[in-house]
């Protein structure tokens, strides 16, 4: 097993390139990653399942798909962890969630499917809040994900465990979901890379719906050029998810951005993003970021989210109400059921009981919130008017486009917290989304990635990782994967 | 902006969303809601008269699949799936008493 390089620090194209050479098998690299999951995972609790001989046996596959000249690309025989609001075929599926405890599922998310035609090996299943409500992991119904830098910390969430797996080398790449920031928050907190597509870039079919017009599937990994590397193999138009669409670029426009061509962009800065609302070690990191592409030559300028100040509650208006529609189908008839129902006498009494026993307390928060923010006589003094607020946004966002190329923004107000911190007071878990809700509400794209890129390795516990996002105009990847990887290949040491 | 949240008002909803909820978990979601709701005030501030409200958003189009007969192969997946069953008939309690 020495032949493996530190699976820590190991990444997608480095592992492909040593499979391709045949350093090792994608057997003996698989074994290695279990290996390094038995040893991290008691102390992290990054997963909720681990398939040790699934994996095992899938590597073997790819090992004689590659013997045999017959290799599937780039991902084949690579150990990806997957969020567990994601369908694999005949693996249980829980979402995080006591209500689907014994739910297996019965087909593969799309993402799954493209995932295996692409060669890739299912490390297992990863921790989240629960449906992906929350900023912290700390909702999951089974149990905390803890920070792998400093185990009294969270993680960041919703996709706690994709983030915090990778982050600890239990995982080459991960599957997040991003509703208000759960694949971005998580990443900037743990210190990786992770990519909320243009809504519509990546099927959503198979993944559990919370919130439709704001979910996106999204990678994460622990370099830019990983993260495009899955993202380039999920996405595309899909006749299972209506909202899908196929990119307007090629390939190449992503795997090989033009990093010259990408200086001549311009960056803007939300002035609104600037005022009291990040502690100062976010603030000094995202000075540091923002120079640094100034120093690449990049032309930086601030430009005005005049509504952005009214995301947060647009966003935790807008989002139960449609929580409230995605989670009805939960019932206790159509899926898995807890035994607590199973006496129930009357139909009525499968749903008080299922749903009452089965949803955690932040669940049911949101569902009683987005009930009453569509109640008859509230809908247009909540509902509506968030809606309205929304479409004001978007057109902030469409102004600040014909100025810029690419917005430049911090991504969570502060550093990871510690376990607990939050938990007694719901108002101030929401205000860790307040840089990140607003790319769900418009729909744009954010590559989330850490000012002090992965690899160098330059986090500790006394120094926490923070992150900024790149924005994108709709359907445009490849411009924020080309700054990304300019960023990334000239401050890597 | 009225947000009059009270005890009545939130078993309605819970009952509404088929929720059961215990008196401890009523009285815990009453104080926060009274204090979620208090920060969507700031919306209200926002003029959004001079603006068509339309709840659907703008800028969309319908997506239509094509019309044609398909098989679902999923069927028996899905009834697998179910908690009880008849065959491959969906068993339930009785909707009425």
């Amino acid at each position: 097993m020495t032949k493996i390089p530190d699976i820590k620090t190991l990444t997608i194209a480095q592992a492909h390139t040593d499979l391709e050479k045949g350093a090792y098998t994608a057997e003996e690299l698989n074994a290695a990653l279990l290996d390094h999951i038995g040893k991290t995972e008691p102390a992290v609790q990054a997963y909720l399942s681990i398939y040790r001989e699934e994996a095992l046996a899938e590597a073997r596959a790819s090992d004689e798909r590659r013997t045999a000249g017959k290799s599937l690309g780039p991902l084949d025989g690579i150990p990806l962890a997957i969020k567990d609001n994601i369908l694999i075929e005949g693996r249980i599926a829980t979402g995080g969630s006591k209500i689907l405890e014994n739910y297996v599922s019965a087909y593969d998310a799309t993402v799954i499917s493209k995932l295996k035609d692409a060669g890739a090996v299912f490390s297992g299943k990863t921790n989240l809040d629960e449906f992906g409500m929350g900023s912290s992991t700390e909702n999951s119904a089974y149990h905390v994900t803890h920070h792998p830098l400093d185990g009294e910390r969270v993680p960041g969430g919703s996709s706690g465990g994709s983030a915090a797996a990778v982050a600890s080398g239990m995982a080459l790449g991960a599957l997040g979901t991003d509703t208000g920031g759960s694949v971005r928050l998580p990443s900037s907190m743990c210190g990786v890379v992770a990519l909320k597509p243009t809504y519509g870039m990546v099927s959503r079919s198979g993944q559990m719906a919370m919130a439709a017009s704001l979910n996106q599937i999204g990678p994460l990994a622990k370099t830019v050029e990983d993260v495009a590397l899955i993202f380039n193999t999920i996405r595309g138009k899909d006749p299972l998810d209506a909202m899908s669409a196929d990119a307007p670029w090629g390939e190449e426009a992503l795997l090989n951005p033009d990093t010259e061509a990408a200086k001549k962009l311009t960056i803007g800065i939300p002035e609104e993003y600037l005022g009291d609302g990040m502690s100062d070690e976010v603030r000094t990191a995202f000075e540091v970021a923002r120079k640094r592409f100034e120093k690449m030559g990049v032309t930086v300028k601030s430009v005005s989210l005049p509504h952005a100040k009214y995301a947060l509650a647009c966003y935790y208006l807008i989002m139960p109400s449609e929580v409230m529609a995605d989670m009805a189908r939960l019932d206790g008839i159509r899926y898995a059921r807890t035994s607590q129902a199973e006496e129930a006498k009357r139909l009525i009494d499968i749903y008080l009981t299922q749903r009452g026993n089965g949803f955690g307390p932040e669940v049911k928060r949101r569902i009683i919130l987005g009930t009453f923010a569509l109640s008859s006589g509230y809908y247009d003094a909540y509902y509506n008017k968030a809606q309205a607020v929304r479409q004001l946004l978007k057109k902030d966002f469409d102004e600040a486009f014909k100025q810029v190329d690419v917005i430049l923004a911090p991504t969570t107000p502060t550093t990871a917290f510690k376990i607990g911190d939050k938990t007694d007071d719901p108002l101030q878990m929401y205000l860790c989304d307040i840089f990140t809700v607003t790319l769900n509400l418009v729909g744009a794209p954010g590559l989330a990635m850490p000012v002090e890129p992965f690899l160098n390795q330059a986090y500790s516990k006394e120094r926490l990782p923070v992150g900024f996002q790149l924005i994108g105009k709709w359907f445009h990847e490849p411009d924020i994967f080309g700054l990304g990887r300019l960023y990334e290949k000239t401050y890597t040491k | 902006m009225p947000a009059p949240i009270d005890r009545d008002i939130v078993r309605h909803m819970a009952m509404l969303a088929r929720i059961q909820l215990s008196p401890a978990e009523e009285e815990r979601l009453e104080r926060d809601l009274a204090n979620i709701l208090s920060y969507f005030k700031e919306l209200q501030e926002v003029p959004t008269d001079t603006h068509p409200i339309d709840a659907r958003g703008e800028s969309l189009r319908n997506v239509f699949r094509e019309d044609e007969e398909s098989e679902n192969t999923n069927r028996q997946k899905g009834t697998n799936a179910f908690p009880h069953k008849q065959k491959d008939l969906l068993e339930v309690p009785p909707v009425f008493e």
